[in-house]
């Protein structure tokens, strides 16, 4: 339920009002958010690989074998790159913290990243379901977030 | 509107709130923190790095908590 309301939160962003309730969600809230998101993120590939499976011989593995690494194995390691990346994104947006004169903290940025990155990664779910091939696949949803974690910087009142 | 340290920062005084509050209304009292109800602009930002989760919303509070409110008025009267 709590995702759910945190998804209905994030599709608000930058709304004071959204990105002040999400300020209110815990650290352990953000990666379980991440973590479903992940998931959803990577189940177009998930059900390829699966339709796939039928089609070719991953060299004799057992059947279980490959199931476990696909529903497993797959969403893990994409996890582990999510986190490298919100974090090399959060470091972005501490440059832009700078440069608006804001005083936010690394581990704020780093919860308003992951929340502002629902729209830009819906973008992205959508051209992969429908396996859209362009440059935009990875330009639009970064061109989205720096434009949203922008404004979100902009919600809090300059340093004085 | 604004937030609110309770009792369960006198034990603990963590001072994290304090890092990431983006306005820098929270200041330390003598036996515990006090945000100034004047300045604090409601972000939360506060809330979720409380370790003890002494940071309440001031209509969230229990009738016996309502001194916590008047105590961080008075504290920034003072100072």
């Amino acid at each position: 339920m709590n995702f759910l309301i945190n998804v209905k939160n994030s599709i608000q962003l930058p709304k004071k009002e959204a990105l002040f309730r999400l300020n209110r969600v815990s650290m352990r809230d953000t990666m379980v958010y991440a973590l479903i998101f992940t998931f959803i993120l990577v189940l177009p590939d998930i059900f390829h690989a699966f339709k796939s499976y039928q089609e070719v011989d991953y060299f004799g593995m057992p059947r279980e074998l490959y199931f476990i690494q696909l529903i497993i194995l797959y969403p893990a390691t994409i996890f582990l790159f999510v986190v490298i990346g919100l974090s090399v994104l959060s470091g972005l947006a501490v440059i832009l913290r700078n440069l608006l004169h804001r005083k936010l903290a690394y581990q704020q940025l780093w919860k308003m990243t992951a929340f502002s990155l629902t729209i830009p990664m819906i973008f992205y779910l959508i051209f992969r379901i429908f396996q859209i091939e362009t440059v935009w696949i990875n330009l639009l949803p970064l061109m989205i977030y720096f434009f949203l974690i922008t404004k979100m910087i902009l919600v809090f009142p300059r340093v004085k | 509107m604004a937030f609110v340290i309770t009792a369960p920062c006198q034990d603990e005084m963590a001072g994290e709130c304090v890092e990431v509050c983006p306005v820098d209304c929270i200041e330390k009292g003598q036996d515990q923190y006090y945000i100034d109800p004047e300045i604090c602009i409601n972000c939360g930002a506060c809330l979720s790095v409380c370790p003890v989760s002494a940071i309440v919303e001031d209509f969230d509070m229990m009738p016996d908590e309502e001194k916590y409110l008047k105590a961080a008025e008075e504290f920034f009267k003072r100072s």
